[in-house]
């Protein structure tokens, strides 16, 4: 037994189906639909039957019921709606109404109620006629839950995204009949492919899932979302429902009626039951490569404190295109499937001037291409085609079918004219490999006619004194080398200015290296160091006149090098006191001051010298001028 | 030893990957032929369609030859002269032209691309006048691109290394010379080159830029609206004409930042088609 009619709350008798609207053939037909809660109850109970219509000419009004054999009516209850959309810059603007009529059955038997009936601007219309079944007492289905917060009753609101098209768990007359439907009290098995790690939300989710992570362009992705509903509670409300978002696909659906659910299974999520349905299920054909992102669908859950927003994943498909190893001339990117080209050419013979039908059928799976390309023969004019197309999902899982081409030949010469073949390259992704597509238009016997020649008809050429066609291949231009790629470019744009400036640099540090070492060489710290180490040298001799000599040179160069003072010209006496006034210690500069005394008064003594002395005496000299040497420049 | 002959397996494994995946990229010289001449045979009998198909699969395989350029422009322009152009045929016969143009060396070649280029932008300024549209359709380069063209890379390239080498000999002549006419002389010399340089160094990385980093394309549709970064059409209904030669600064998702003249916007990648380059 089909699940729908059982299991919905509201069940869709008829859309848009209008069967009596004569004068209304030239305006855009109105949307209508026509739902009852049941379609077999219990003699004496009631059902509801509602009549939504939209319309984009005016406001549907006089909403009739019809006849209403074996019930008893209650109503209508009326509610207008209006809605605006605006779809690639084009608003359009629909008003209309639902009506819902109670109707209670009185006895027991099948009975057609209806055509319900409305008009818009004056015009009539009505519906096909919706039959019902009353059977005895306890013999119906259970009724519905009563859902409490529509005005329409149960199983159906104006508000409810999925039309009344969403499945009451819990509440499905099937588990109490047992009698194999979707779901038994018992709990029917979970099927473990629907299985998740988590639930994705309280209460209800979404989880969607593409068949493929890689793709070349324009291969079928099929995208399926599933709405994982909590099988131990009560049914949740829905709202505000958002679709995918997958502006780099052509989306193509796969089931016949989106707004209807189908219930796929049962899954076991983190050791809960979940009945899981299928929400969408969408053929995506990537338009481009690169990274491709498919949005997410979100749906609202208006229940208590699991209210919210749901949302599916997001996914990504990484796209490329076809190899171009191998590809055959005349592949457009994006025709991947499987195709087949037919080709059907009347009549073969004519008179120059008329013209051939061809018609081509391109069938196939995938999505097929919405325009060929001729074949251009001279003389045979191609008109542009009318088409018509069959396409879809014949097994809910390829996007295919068929589309056909109609074009009107026209020929304009004689004679037996070769029309050509039509192909059609497509990258089959089953097989890795190209193929094409080919029909074969054959031979069309073009006789003598009274149409003007060709010649004479001739129009004025768009692009004239093109040249001609080069038939050899020439080879590009060599590519030129560029000095500015290579390093070697860079130095000998810097070299030169660099080397003059370092040569530059290098010479003035060369100058002023020898002016150093000159100044230093003629300094009174290095005379005084020269005396120092000539009296040194001299105390080591057994000459004490020259030693005596020696230390007095060395303490007068020092002297002069150390604290600028020059004792030669100052008498022995006034040494020390000129010694201090330059900063020098009292003891070392009386040190020094006896030094010189002592060593002058050596010297010049009629008894002699001794060396010893004279070597002690350099030794205590040694440590003045040590101390002497210590004194900070400038101090003085 | 069994280790050593497993790395020798898999070594001669990788080799004949490796060959295989080259010979199965690289388009053989037999195939080039057969599409070329099949595509010359088809612009010869009067098949522009399939010319069109043969020359495209020979740019699919990123067969680069002016020629082939130059042959598949014919092919969308004779399509057109049939009167079964498809939009965007002008816009490709003018992407052939400048790209067998870019290519060649060949100066008899180049002359008669300049001339179809010349024959190709003439039916589209008339259809533009046709439908009450601005026809310009060359804004030419700007200041800067101007004078960088001027001369070639190599020009710009080595006149600076002369630059810098009279520059020195100016600064060492100056030191070295007592002269007070040479010391003058080498002063003016320094004083001229030093900005020269400058300025040939500028212009040497220019070029250089222009080669390595600008991509050119042309404009293949033949409603080629600018739009901003996020794709919305700019206000005035700004457009870059069908055949027109663009600078594309800047490639996204589905959109080209170009530059045409003094000219700059986006517009719809599928809209412009890059010309070959050989660096």
């Amino acid at each position: 037994m089909a699940l729908a009619p059982r299991l919905l709350i509201a069940l869709v008798v008829c859309i848009g189906t209008l069967a009596v609207a004569p004068r209304a053939s030239a305006q855009v037909k109105p949307e209508v639909r026509v739902a009852v809660d049941n379609d077999v109850l219990d003699v004496g109970a009631s059902i509801h039957l509602s009549l939504t219509v939209q319309s984009t000419e005016g406001m549907p009004q006089n909403a009739q019921i019809g006849a209403t054999p074996g019930f008893h009516v209650r109503g209508p209850n009326v509610s207008p709606s209006q809605s605006i959309s605006i779809i690639n810059g084009v608003r359009t603007d629909k008003q209309g109404i639902t009506a819902t009529w109670s109707l209670q059955a009185d006895k027991v038997g099948s009975y057609s109620v209806g055509p319900l009936t409305f008009a818009i601007g004056g015009k009539k219309y009505e519906t096909n006629k919706v039959t019902l079944k009353v059977v005895p007492k306890g013999q119906a289905p259970q009724p519905q839950a009563q859902q409490g917060n529509s005005i329409f009753g149960p199983g159906f609101s104006p508000f409810d995204p999925w039309k009344g098209l969403i499945q009451p768990f819990g509440n499905d007359p099937d588990d109490n009949a047992g009698n194999g439907g979707m779901r038994a009290p018992q709990g029917p098995a979970t099927d473990p492919r629907l299985a998740l790690d988590a639930p994705r939300g309280e209460l209800a989710f979404l989880h969607a899932t593409i068949d493929k992570p890689r793709a070349v362009v324009g291969e079928q992705v099929t995208l399926t979302v599933y709405l994982y509903v909590d099988d131990q509670t009560s049914e949740p409300e829905f709202q505000d429902v958002h679709e995918v978002t997958a502006g780099d696909f052509l989306k193509k659906p796969l089931v016949e009626d989106e707004r209807s659910l189908k219930l796929v299974g049962y899954a076991e999520v983190a050791g809960r039951r979940y009945a899981v349905q299928l929400l969408r299920k969408t053929a995506l054909f990537p338009l481009k490569a690169g990274d491709l992102e498919i949005g997410p669908m979100t749906v609202g859950v208006a229940r208590g404190r699991n209210a919210g927003s749901r949302e599916s994943e997001h996914l990504r498909v990484r796209v490329s295109e076809p190899p171009v190893s191998g590809r055959p001339p005349g592949y457009t990117v994006g025709d991947v499937g499987r195709y087949a080209l037919t080709a059907e050419v009347a009549p073969r013979t004519i008179e120059r001037g008329a013209a051939v039908a061809v018609t081509i059928e391109l069938s196939g799976s995938g999505n097929l291409p919405s325009a060929l390309t001729p074949p251009m023969r001279p003389g045979v004019d191609w008109l542009e085609p009318a088409t018509h197309e069959k396409v879809g999902a014949a097994d809910g899982l390829h996007f295919g079918g068929q589309r056909t081409f109609a074009y009107v030949v026209r020929m304009k010469q004689e004679g037996a004219i070769d029309l050509g073949s039509f192909t059609l390259p497509y990258w089959d992704p089953d097989t890795k490999s190209y193929g094409v597509a080919r029909a074969e238009l054959g031979t069309v016997q073009v006789r003598p006619g009274s149409a003007p020649i060709a010649a004479t008809e001739e129009i004025a050429d768009p692009l004239p004194g093109l040249p001609g066609p080069r038939a050899n291949r020439l080879g590009v231009r060599p590519s030129a080398s560029h000095l500015a790629d290579t390093p070697l470019f860079w130095v000998g744009i810097a070299a030169p200015p660099f080397a003059y400036a370092f040569a530059l640099g290098a010479h003035a540090a060369s100058r002023r290296l020898r002016e150093g070492a000159r100044r230093r060489a003629t300094s009174p710290e290095a005379a005084a160091r020269a005396r120092i180490a000539d009296a040194d040298a001299a105390s080591r001799k057994d000459d004490p006149r020259a030693a005596l000599a020696a230390i007095v040179r060395a303490v007068e160069a020092a002297t002069v090098a150390y604290v600028g003072v020059n004792v030669r010209g100052i008498a022995v006496d006034a040494v020390a006191r000129a010694l201090e006034e330059h900063g020098v210690d009292s003891a070392t500069a009386h040190a020094l001051r006896d030094t010189l005394d002592a060593c002058g008064n050596a010297r010049f003594s009629p008894e002699g010298h001794d060396i010893d002395a004279a070597r002690k005496r350099w030794v205590d000299t040694q440590h003045a001028l040590g101390t002497l040497a210590r004194i900070p420049r400038g101090s003085a | 030893m069994a280790r050593a002959r497993l790395l020798s397996l898999l070594a001669c494994v990788s080799l004949l990957a490796v060959a295989a995946n080259g010979f199965a990229q690289a388009p053989s010289a037999s195939e080039t032929d057969d599409l070329f001449n099949s595509g010359k045979g088809a612009l010869e009998g009067g098949r522009p369609a399939d010319a069109i198909a043969a020359f495209e699969a020979l740019a699919d395989r990123g067969i680069l030859d002016p020629t082939v350029s130059f042959d598949r422009a014919l092919a969308y322009a004779e399509r057109v002269r049939r009167g079964a152009g498809q939009p965007g045929d002008l816009g490709q016969a003018a992407h052939g032209f400048e790209e067998a143009r870019d290519l060649s060396s060949d100066d008899v070649l180049d002359a008669d691309a300049a001339r179809g280029l010349v024959v190709v932008r003439g039916e589209v300024a008339r259809r533009k006048a046709r439908a009450g549209e601005p026809v310009d359709l060359d804004k030419g380069d700007p200041l800067g691109r101007a004078i960088v063209r001027l001369a070639p890379e190599w020009l710009w390239e080595r006149a600076a290394l002369l630059a810098t080498l009279v520059m020195t000999v100016a600064l060492i002549v100056r030191r070295r010379s007592s002269a007070r006419r040479v010391r003058l002389g080498a002063a003016i010399s320094f004083a001229v080159t030093a900005p020269a340089l400058v300025a040939l160094l500028a212009l040497t990385l220019a070029a250089r830029h222009e080669r390595l980093d600008v991509r050119d394309g042309v404009v293949i549709s033949a409603a080629a609206h600018l739009a901003d970064e996020r794709g919305i059409a700019l206000a005035g209904g700004a457009t870059v004409p069908e055949g027109a030669r663009v600078r594309v600064v800047e490639a996204r998702t589905g959109l080209s930042r170009i530059v045409w003249g003094t000219t700059e916007g986006w517009l719809q990648a599928a809209a412009v088609r890059p010309l070959a380059h050989l660096e």
